[in-house]
């Protein structure tokens, strides 16, 4: 008598209920938050007008964000003071900032640029190790700043859990008494698509596997921005921290989310493990949502 | 032997003559039937069925050679079954060869284990010790053997080293201390084994022997557990020399560690606090029905264990009336299956006087001078269920050692008797000298390999063998003290 075909057999009983375990174990892990007021000692502003225009650019970014103090170095970097991109590379290497005050598109007046960062900020985002805080608009075409002082801080990202360095870097720049908006959108087309493969996998029942997953993948987030609020709470810092975790078209999301909260800066991270040479989607984000000033990790 | 058999050698009138061939063909299928249970992984057949077709060739060939043998007297006493109160019934021969308390015990057991589970208890448990541990090596290599020792007592071996080897693999991954995680599975393979030993129920040999034995759930208890004490302790010094685990030095590393097992959350898999509560009610209360079972008023001890235990599963099972039937799935139908045809092999074997047989051989061992008698048969007991499934080999020695007046003296019936416990700690520790020798072990294997850790089965030997021979030197030393103090 020949062997029946094989069939799809269910995984060894043992096997399973280890895996059950660890997955139970794993599922009770949490990311800790640990707070730390990120030192900002000098901030580079860089602009590819006068030296002028770049002071009063300076003056204007410290009476929008009322966190900086007085303790706070202020450098300008004007237009003559470099030609490409090495040469502004040097200079502040020079500077040594904690954060770099730029526009998208600098010395690009000639090309009408659209959906791009420009050369300048592209390689700044890529090889730098400092902050690029990302002023409304473009260098030729720039949006003024508020009139009123940054109150809210939004983190935009699909990986918030165990992110430290994004959220201590939101909460630099949310004022006493501001509000602080964490949120971690899923790509739901990505999930449907995933959900669509699960269902031609027999051995998987679809409906329990979406609802689980979908389950798991907000439960992470969501335990993390609970640990971010209880510790930001124990620390003292006088914000209201507020937790959109969902599905959803992240860039519309992000963007619709903007508008209705009217957000005075978002802030994101380029250097993930998605972002490879910032294709990701805090590039998507930087060229699509040009009238909110961003924070670029 | 059980009162099913009694009935029936009754009704037969008597045992007839079975010629010196059958024996031996009987223990020569009894002998392939053991090397096919240690090649059960090779063979890739489930138990049951291997036993399974054991007890059906066994009961054809035993039928026909009884036919062509001796007519008038066949070797299986076919015929009605007298009951306690005199009614006659009709069964098929290999039911009443079933120990049926023995099987309610484990399937109450574990459907009573699997729905409280449910609760989260255990889990719960395992977290709160992680936490309290502050995440130091030393301290949560002491805290999860402790818990191995208790759970492979409270639920079962393979349950147990499941729980802990799975929250050892993701605590010790937090901590960064993968380096520790192959000594630690290890420890916590062999710990299981000797929790096994802690009561009456804690696992099948115990079960099998202690019914046998006529030892209570108390009595089993108050022997076994200063060993298990001892033991306990020397395996997990022996671990800490062995694999080098030390604790935390420093302040800055104890705060570092704490922080990360503190991120654990133990009530994550508490469905409910109202179910969490009564399943910790209702694991007291088994045990405490279960150790005052004997003792039970109004004639309910007369109900037995195996009664016990499905009461308390029936109740627990209550939280989940509307899909019962998914517990009734996870009982492992495939041991239950085994033990069933293994009771009726046995049966068979002992129609044909291969339990005889073997019972001669063991007399001559249990007639050497006591200390000797009990050392040795200790040893014969581990060193056979390194290599093989403990449980057949307590089954035929519970069954030999009820007939022998060494053990049981005139009246039939010695609970206290160390030779019972020379079959219990052997059978039990024997499993901790290779990585085949129990399925708890075999979890741990299974577990380390899915980690990706490299150890073989000689490797596992290497590393075990000092540890299984200080437990059994343990044994042998408290096995002796227990005969001097009996």
């Amino acid at each position: 008598m020949s062997d029946p075909p094989p069939q799809h057999e269910p995984p060894d009983r043992r096997l399973g209920a280890i895996d059950e375990f660890e997955s139970m174990f794993k599922r009770a892990e949490r990311s800790p938050f640990h707070y730390h007021e990120l030192p900002i000692g000098t901030v580079a502003v860089v602009t590819d007008g006068s030296p002028e225009e770049a002071a009063a650019l300076a003056d204007q970014v410290r009476d929008h964000f009322t966190r900086f103090d007085d303790r706070t170095t202020w450098q300008t970097v004007p237009g003559d003071r470099y030609q490409n991109v090495n040469e502004l590379l040097d200079v502040l290497r020079d500077v040594g900032p904690d954060l770099v005050v730029t526009s998208r598109c600098l010395f690009e007046k000639s090309l009408v640029p659209q959906h791009t960062l420009g050369v300048y900020v592209d390689v700044l985002t890529q090889v730098a190790d400092f902050p690029v805080l990302l002023l409304p608009g473009t260098a030729p075409q720039p949006r003024p700043l508020k009139a009123e002082p940054c109150r809210e801080v939004m983190v935009v990202t699909d990986h918030l859990a165990g992110d430290d360095q994004l959220v201590n870097a939101a909460a630099r720049f949310c004022p006493p008494g501001g509000t602080l908006v964490l949120c971690h959108v899923e790509d739901d087309v990505a999930f449907r698509r995933h959900v669509e493969a699960i269902g031609r996998v027999p051995q998987i029942n679809t409906d329990q596997a979406r609802e689980l997953i979908a389950e798991q993948l907000l439960a992470v987030a969501s335990h993390y921005v609970d640990a971010c609020a209880a510790e930001l709470k124990r620390s003292d810092r006088d914000y209201t921290v507020e937790k959109v975790v969902e599905f959803g078209h992240r860039i519309v999301r992000y963007r619709t989310l903007a508008d209705e909260r009217k957000v005075d800066l978002l802030v994101t991270d380029t250097k993930d493990e998605d972002q490879l040479a910032m294709q990701g989607l805090a590039y998507a984000l930087s060229v699509e949502i040009t009238d909110v000033p961003q924070l670029l990790l | 032997m059980n009162v099913p058999s009694m009935l029936l050698l009754a009704e037969a009138g008597g045992h007839a003559h079975v010629p010196g061939w059958v024996t031996g063909f009987y223990a020569v299928v009894l002998a392939a039937m053991v090397v096919c249970l240690a090649l059960e992984e090779k063979l890739h057949v489930k138990k049951s069925l291997l036993v399974g077709t054991f007890a059906g060739f066994c009961l054809i060939t035993e039928t026909v050679i009884g036919y062509f043998t001796d007519r008038a007297h066949p070797m299986l006493p076919f015929g009605p079954v007298t009951l306690p109160n005199g009614h006659e019934m009709n069964l098929p021969i290999f039911i009443p060869a079933i120990d049926w308390s023995v099987i309610t015990i484990i399937l109450g057991a574990s459907l009573f284990v699997e729905v409280t589970s449910r609760s989260g208890i255990f889990t719960w448990m395992a977290i709160r010790l992680t936490k309290k541990s502050g995440g130091d090596p030393w301290r949560l290599l002491l805290f999860y053997g402790v818990l191995t020792v208790v759970f492979s007592a409270v639920l079962n071996n393979v349950t147990a080293m499941i729980i802990i080897g799975s929250l050892t693999t993701v605590s010790l991954g937090k901590l960064d201390r993968r380096d520790l995680l192959l000594g630690f599975l290890v420890t916590e393979g062999l710990l299981t084994n000797v929790g096994g030993l802690l009561t009456l129920i804690s696992s099948v040999p115990n079960i099998i022997v202690g019914k046998t034995a006529g030892i209570s759930f108390a009595q089993f208890f108050f022997v076994a557990s200063p060993y298990v004490v001892v033991a306990t302790a020397v395996t997990l010094l022996q671990a800490r020399m062995t694999f080098g685990v030390k604790g935390l030095t420093t302040d800055e590393e104890r705060t570092e560690a704490a922080e990360l097992v503190a991120g654990f959350d133990e009530s994550d898999y508490v469905p409910s606090d109202r179910f969490f509560w009564t399943s910790v009610a209702l694991l007291v209360g088994f045990i405490l029905c279960l150790a005052g079972q004997s003792a039970l008023p109004f004639q309910l001890n007369e109900l037995g264990m195996g009664f016990v235990a499905l009461f308390f599963a029936g109740t627990a099972l209550w939280f989940y009336k509307k899909e019962v039937d998914t517990f009734y799935k996870a009982v492992d139908w495939d041991l239950l299956g085994f033990f069933a045809a293994l009771f009726v092999v046995i049966y068979v074997m002992e129609q044909a006087e291969v339990l005889a047989l073997i019972g001669k051989g063991i007399g001559l061992m249990l007639g050497l001078p006591a200390m000797l008698a009990q050392g040795s048969l200790l040893v014969s007991a581990a060193a056979a269920s390194s290599v093989t499934d403990n449980i057949p080999l307590a089954a035929v020695l519970a069954k030999i050692l009820a007939v022998d007046p060494l053990v049981v003296g005139e009246t039939g019936s010695n609970p206290g008797s160390p030779f019972w416990w020379c079959v219990v700690f052997g059978a039990n520790l024997g499993g901790n000298i290779t990585p085949i020798g129990s399925a708890s072990t075999v979890v741990a294997m299974t577990i380390i390999h899915r980690q990706k850790l490299p150890l073989t089965f000689l490797g596992f030997v290497k590393v075990a063998v000092p540890f299984a021979l200080v437990q059994i030197a343990l044994a042998i030393l408290y096995v002796w003290i227990y005969a001097l103090l009996v």
